[in-house]
């Protein structure tokens, strides 16, 4: 029901609020506001809208993850066509010498920190070079000291690279 | 939908925290029943000290108790900027209480709303945001018009010409 302003104030108990047409329609109303003509204002047209925006919600949520993960490979991918390596040579070289940076952080990397990010390449190119993998198109690596340590990283939780 | 909560941007009252960290909780209710088990936890975190606890630990914020008889507990919290906010403690136990008063104190009263990212920097970038020129002119380098910029859909020329080819063959 539709209340005039002085009956708006009174307080109606839950236990009738639940059962007036009124209230049930308003929850769908709250969602339904910034949608474009009648479905904003008429309940007919608004409920079907909002049970559909829902779906949407609920659906987009894998989606999204899947989106934001093909974004991530597409900056990586072409932060390190600039250096001559392969993204994906980046990710796997990085998880093989145990250096935990995920895909959402690489990318930040590469906008924000391009010079550690090329360093990064260096690293991969340096672990290939030594396991005697030469990417193609790719520039000799700036010098880097390893040690042997990319081979054989001293981490406990990269036990099963040893053997 | 984004329409009805749309993203906002991490954001403290007048940059708190830059200079100086203020908190932003001024006062916190408890409201529980002395009788009901759905209170047992907040009367248990009263009982344990854990409530004077906090009130010592925190003498900016003003704590108050609220026996009411046959209600739900509630935690009510009231920030620097005005908002109340309301946490519902019903047949929680002593522990979560506790950690929803320190959650509480950790708080600016701000609507909680989806963020865009849940981190926020003025000054993201430490050695320079990247550039077509950070690595020398490797990239964007070439004449126009390129061969590799084509267009997806054939042009309106292209179209007529595939239509005449394809007639011709039709009446060959």
């Amino acid at each position: 029901m539709h209340l005039t302003c002085p009956l708006w104030v009174r307080r109606i108990p839950k236990i009738y609020r639940n059962n007036d047409p009124f209230y049930l329609r308003n929850l769908y109303l709250q969602f339904s506001f910034l949608f474009r003509g009648r479905s904003s204002r008429c309940f007919r047209l608004a409920e079907q809208r909002v049970i559909k925006a829902f779906q949407h919600m609920n659906a987009m949520r894998a989606v999204r993850k899947d989106r934001f993960k093909q974004l991530c490979d597409e900056r990586i991918d072409a932060a390190c066509a600039q250096h001559g390596i392969p993204g994906k040579m980046l990710i796997d070289g990085l998880g093989r010498m145990n250096i935990q940076l995920n895909r959402k952080m690489l990318q930040q990397l590469a906008i924000y920190e391009p010079y550690s990010f090329k360093s990064l390449t260096d690293l991969v190119k340096q672990y290939h070079s030594e396991l005697g993998i030469v990417p193609p198109n790719a520039e000799p690596p700036a010098p880097v000291v390893t040690r042997g340590l990319l081979q054989s990283p001293i981490v406990p939780g990269n036990r099963k690279y040893y053997e | 939908s984004r329409q009805m909560l749309p993203r906002v941007f991490l954001s403290q009252p007048l940059q708190n925290g830059v200079s100086r960290y203020t908190c932003q909780l001024k006062r916190i209710t408890l409201k529980f029943c002395k009788f009901r088990p759905n209170s047992l936890g907040a009367r248990e975190f009263i009982e344990n000290g854990d409530f004077l606890e906090f009130a010592r630990a925190n003498p900016q914020v003003a704590c108050y108790l609220k026996p009411r008889r046959n209600r739900p507990p509630v935690l009510q919290a009231e920030f620097a900027n005005g908002s109340v906010q309301l946490a519902r403690i019903d047949s929680f136990p002593a522990e979560f209480v506790r950690r929803w008063f320190w959650l509480m104190r950790g708080r600016s009263g701000d609507d909680l709303l989806p963020l865009h990212e849940n981190l926020r920097s003025f000054h993201p970038s430490v050695q320079g945001v990247w550039t077509p020129f950070t690595f020398g002119r490797s990239v964007g380098l070439g004449d126009l018009p390129d061969s590799r910029h084509r267009p997806m859909s054939p042009s309106a020329t292209e179209l007529i010409q595939q239509l005449h080819r394809l007639q011709s063959a039709r009446m060959s």
